[in-house]
């Protein structure tokens, strides 16, 4: 999924501070999950943001909805009524980037504001606890690293590792990042595949990943 | 502040902290009147939002009344409903909202006569800070 985190509560009152009126939308995908940006996490800054206006003795006026997800338009159609029958000075998302994105593509008249910051691809390590596992280079090489992402994983996405800095499992840039070539290494030893480490792996062709520019799938079997 | 009568939310817990009320009760130690009770099946659930729109709704002060370490029926609720409140008093740092305002203390059967201990360090301390800016103090 993609991770996410609310950016600081005071990030955020800067953004509305000449508002009035705004609608706050979460999104049920993944910053559900992460728990960063669905109906829970809208409620609370809704509500977090109406004590600090409160206090302030300027008051804010805000709605609340979650769509399904931002990512695609036929939930982003579900703004339509609400923005055309409310005075809203602008729309916050919950969503990964992507969501406010596709706000600001499908309604031009309206501003539009992200509330997170959208951190990596990963999954939960354990309940409260996400960690980054794939940075989405286009072209999955993992099954040559018994299944690990020398990518994403690695501080210096290193192809041919471990670097010098390899201590005990840990990586050099901090005691709070497992060495993901110690993993590969220990995995494929378990797997009685280390030879295969022996290998030096090719340079690889980024061309599939951002150095190709802003990256686009199309499914001519499902398109219109 | 000669007038100001603190309002206060208390969740608290069905099982020790409940029998610790009633034991109080008995020995004729109620809970101040300004003290608005909400008995709940454990503090593990007490959400966020239950805080948040407590504050919110102008509470001058908001606390839970949880089983002592180690004695939670569910075993972690009193833990979770600790977190939550830690959470909820950063957000309240963070906004300017003074996060003493919000907090849980530990209370079981065997303690009843300290009840009056425990609500009285809460009027102090909210008295102390005076009323919620948010007004319901003001209003009542
Ligand atoms: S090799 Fe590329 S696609 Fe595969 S996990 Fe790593 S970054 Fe993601
Ligand atoms: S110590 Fe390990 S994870 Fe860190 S940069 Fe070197 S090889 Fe990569």
């Amino acid at each position: 999924m993609i991770v996410a985190e609310r950016k600081p509560i005071k990030e955020i009152l800067a953004m509305v501070a000449d508002f009035k009126k705004i609608l706050l939308v979460g999104c049920k995908g993944c910053v559900t999950v992460c728990n960063a940006g669905g109906t829970k996490e809208v409620g609370i800054l809704a509500s977090a943001l109406k004590i600090a206006r409160k206090k302030e003795g300027n008051p804010i006026e805000i709605d609340e909805m979650t769509l399904e997800r931002q990512c695609d338009p036929e939930y982003i159609d579900q703004l339509e009524e609400p923005l055309k029958n409310n005075n809203y000075d602008a729309v916050l998302s919950m969503a990964c980037s992507v969501g406010p994105q596709f706000i600001a593509r499908r309604y031009d008249n309206i501003l539009v504001y992200p509330t997170l910051n959208t951190c990596f691809m990963g999954g939960a390590l354990e309940h409260g606890v996400w960690a980054e596992f794939c940075q989405g280079c286009g072209n999955c090489i993992i099954h040559h690293f018994g299944g690990l992402c020398p990518i994403a994983r690695c501080s210096k996405s290193l192809m041919n590792g471990p670097c010098g800095g390899s201590a005990g499992g840990k990586c050099e840039v901090s005691p709070d990042i497992d060495c993901v070539w110690h993993l590969i290494y220990d995995r494929m030893k378990q797997l009685g595949k280390l030879d295969q480490l022996r290998e030096i792996f090719p340079i690889k062709d980024w061309s599939t990943s951002r150095d190709g520019g802003p990256r686009k799938i199309v499914r001519e079997d499902l398109k219109k | 502040m000669p007038d100001f009568e603190p309002k206060i939310i208390l969740f608290y817990c069905q099982f020790c902290p409940d029998k610790g009320i009633n034991s109080a009760c008995a020995s004729n130690i109620s809970m101040p009147s300004n003290f608005r009770k909400i008995r709940i099946p454990c503090t593990g659930t007490v959400d966020i939002l239950h805080l948040m729109h407590a504050l919110e709704a102008g509470a001058d002060g908001v606390f839970v009344l949880a089983c002592k370490e180690g004695d939670c029926h569910n075993e972690t609720g009193n833990i979770k409903a600790q977190k939550r409140i830690t959470y909820v008093r950063k957000l309240m740092e963070d906004i300017g909202l003074e996060p003493e305002r919000v907090g849980i203390y530990y209370f079981n059967s065997s303690q009843g006569p300290s009840l009056k201990n425990i609500t009285q360090e809460i009027l102090e301390k909210i008295s102390e800070l005076g009323p919620s800016p948010l007004g319901l103090s003001e209003a009542a």
